[in-house]
């Protein structure tokens, strides 16, 4: 074996060798990789670095992923490449002379919410949490019986959504003229446009986020609304899906499974503050600011489910509302406890809430979803 | 062509990563070793580069300044929902058509003469293809164009050929430079970024910002500079709307400077505060620290 099929093994190892990593790595990367390689200099770590990080990364919150890789299988050591967390050893040029000086480049910290460690952490916590809610009778006392039947009933829930102009356009019988049409048919009438062709907006369904409330004190009513944001996901298109407790995570990635249980159980594997406190401020902030300038969530239906007990500071989650308010359409807030007839909104979490929800309704039996599902059209 | 391009190897080729950042640096844009090799790979390969990163931390601005070092026109094509092939691509001049078809009357000869190059008007990707290599194509804010504008665009970037059905094949013989940036709004489709290089540009270091700031706005002194890098990084370590970039700190130092500031005390601060941060919340939250952002020398 030569040296250069030699290097070549050695290239298309690292490729294997991330998969091991948990980054998906195909052939056109690997391809893309050694020929990065061989236009730098193969010889020089830095170089092949770079080489790798460009061609076989795409998503920089795998970059710490990345570093360990590299450094496990090219440069073989215990130790990490990096000095200090977070910065790559190989952000600069090796030689001094050159004019731009000895320089490091900062690999990003995380900042994900969905951060493959939460993965990790969460898996064990769907049977227990299941049994928690199987316990759990608020839901008007479900018995375990009736919970398997849960998804069946959820789904039979219809929802249907405002419709907003859309800003690609469709053949019509008026609107604004089409004018590449109407050139073409005028060639049969000698030049004049006689028979005019038009085009007018389509007409899109709004999107849905769902914002739902995981903590403790929502236990009874976390898997029936999870049952409604999986069918109503599957029902309708473009519907977003959040959970919170103490943090916000964005479920909907998990909810795409034909098995409603096994969504369900994936989605509650990447929630890990299952059933833990409520910070409902801090958690819609990080929505209004992460999710919300996104433009296609603006001008959506947002649903929060929750009972709005507020273990945070209400101030924090008055400013959040507020600005949820500008970005969406609708604010709708559905509260379980809402059931209970001696109910009065006057949790903390709710008081600051009021001025900004568009309407508050009951969530705590399946007729009461069915009732907000109605609601959301208007 | 100057010296930084090889006309044989076609006009994107630069020798080394190293020479991209001095041509680069040229023209006042200053590349770190990591973009600079994405740069030099994807003009050499060639394959698309798709660059990712907050706001305002110069995304835009390398292929502005690739273009110049190239001394190659900058094709922009801004991506927004709904944008479509009538807008990226070609679209007949209807006008004209009508107006040649009534002067003329020539419906009989079955109109192919209307649908000629002369009454064709060109858009972004047809011109970046029409240029035959010799123009920077940058696609902005790709992750504001919705799903079917992403597939289209793939069509074109993996055989750089758009077929015009009233015309035939455009075909480029050699790719021109294509630079995307994204700014994370949604998740790009797997297949677009697999077919790009991927590079992800972070915020540079203290010292990093001031040369910047001094490059890009050179009537700014050192020691201004200095002071502005200090407040906007104490403004990025609050809880922020929106984090200022780099865009935020020169223009930030560019206000001070035209105001001819000498003291940079909070009232200063206060009063040039909206060159750094753009949203009412985020201005409210730094006037509890005001006092730390200011220099109390």
């Amino acid at each position: 074996m030569n040296d250069d099929e030699a290097a070549f093994r050695t290239l298309v190892g690292f490729g294997r060798h991330l998969r091991s990593h948990g980054l998906a790595v195909g052939t056109g990367r690997i391809t893309s990789f050694c020929r990065s390689a061989s236009e730098l200099d193969p010889t020089d770590p830095a170089d092949l670095y770079w080489a790798g990080r460009l061609t076989l990364v795409d998503d920089h919150r795998r970059f710490p992923d990345y570093d360990r890789a590299f450094s496990e299988w090219f440069l073989r050591s215990e130790q990490e490449p990096s000095t200090r967390p977070g910065e790559s050893a190989f952000g600069g040029w090796d030689t001094d002379d050159s004019p731009f000086g000895t320089r490091t480049v900062t690999v990003p910290q995380e900042v994900a919410v969905l951060d493959p460690s939460d993965d990790r952490a969460g898996r064990s916590a769907p049977t227990a949490s299941d049994d928690e809610t199987l316990r759990e009778k608020r839901f008007d006392h479900w018995t375990e019986e009736d919970l398997g039947r849960l998804h069946r009933l959820v789904a039979a829930i219809a929802v249907n959504l405002p419709e907003r102009l859309a800003r690609r356009t469709r053949p019509g019988s008026s609107g604004r003229i089409d004018l590449r049409k109407t050139v073409r048919r005028s060639l049969r009438s000698d030049g004049e446009p006689f028979h005019r062709a038009f085009r007018r907006r389509r007409i899109k369904p709004r999107r849905l986020v769902l914002i739902l409330d995981i903590s403790g004190s929502m236990a009874g009513f976390s898997r029936p609304l999870l049952h409604f944001a999986y069918a109503t996901r599957r029902a309708a298109h473009g519907v977003e899906v959040f959970c919170f407790g103490t943090r916000l995570t964005r479920i909907t990635p998990q909810l795409r499974r034909r098995d409603p249980n096994r969504s369900i159980e994936e989605a509650a594997g990447a929630v890990v503050d299952w059933e833990s406190g409520t910070r409902i401020g801090e958690s819609l902030t990080e929505y209004v600011r992460r999710y919300g300038p996104d433009s296609r969530n603006r001008g959506s239906v947002v649903l929060i489910c929750s009972d709005g007990l507020e273990r945070g500071d209400p101030r924090t989650l008055g400013t959040a509302m507020a600005r949820l308010a500008r970005q969406a359409h609708r604010v709708i807030w559905v509260n379980p406890l809402m059931g209970d007839p001696g109910f009065r909104p006057l949790t903390r979490g709710l008081i600051a809430s009021l001025p900004h929800i568009d309407s508050l309704v009951a969530g705590h039996n399946l007729a009461a979803l069915d009732r907000m599902a109605g609601l959301l059209a208007e | 062509m100057n010296s930084d391009s090889n006309p044989a190897d076609g006009p994107m080729a630069f020798s080394s990563p190293e020479q991209v950042a001095q041509a680069l640096g040229r023209h006042s844009y200053l590349a770190d070793r990591g973009l600079a090799t994405a740069i030099y790979l994807a003009g050499s390969l060639p394959q698309p580069l798709l660059l990712e990163g907050e706001a305002g931390v110069g995304k835009t601005e390398v292929a502005k300044a690739l273009a110049d070092a190239l001394e190659v026109p900058l094709v922009r094509l801004q991506c927004y929902e709904g944008i479509d092939a009538s807008q990226a691509l070609y679209e007949w001049d209807y006008t004209r058509q009508l107006l040649h078809l009534r002067a003329a009357d020539i419906a009989d000869d079955g109109g192919r003469d209307i649908y000629g190059e002369e009454f064709l008007l060109e858009r972004p990707l047809l011109a970046a293809l029409r240029s035959e290599g010799k123009c920077v194509l940058l696609i902005d804010e790709i992750d504001r164009a919705d799903d079917e504008f992403e597939a289209f665009l793939l069509e074109i970037l993996s055989d750089f050929q758009i077929s015009i059905p009233e015309l035939g094949v455009v075909h480029s013989s050699s790719a021109p430079m294509v630079i995307l940036t994204s700014n994370r709004t949604r998740e790009l489709h797997d297949a677009l970024k697999r077919r790009c290089l991927y590079h992800w540009i972070d915020l540079p270091d203290p010292l990093r910002e001031v040369e910047i700031i001094r490059a890009r706005a050179p009537e700014v002194s050192e020691a201004l500079a200095r002071k502005v890098v200090r407040a906007a990084g104490r403004l990025r370590t609050a809880e922020l709307v929106k984090r200022p970039g780099v865009a935020e700190s020169i223009s930030w130092s560019r206000s001070l400077q035209r105001l001819g500031t000498i003291r940079f005390d909070p009232q200063t601060v206060r009063l040039t505060l909206g060159a750094a941060l753009k949203e009412r919340d985020d201005l409210q939250t730094a006037e509890g620290f005001i006092e730390e952002l200011a220099d109390l020398e």
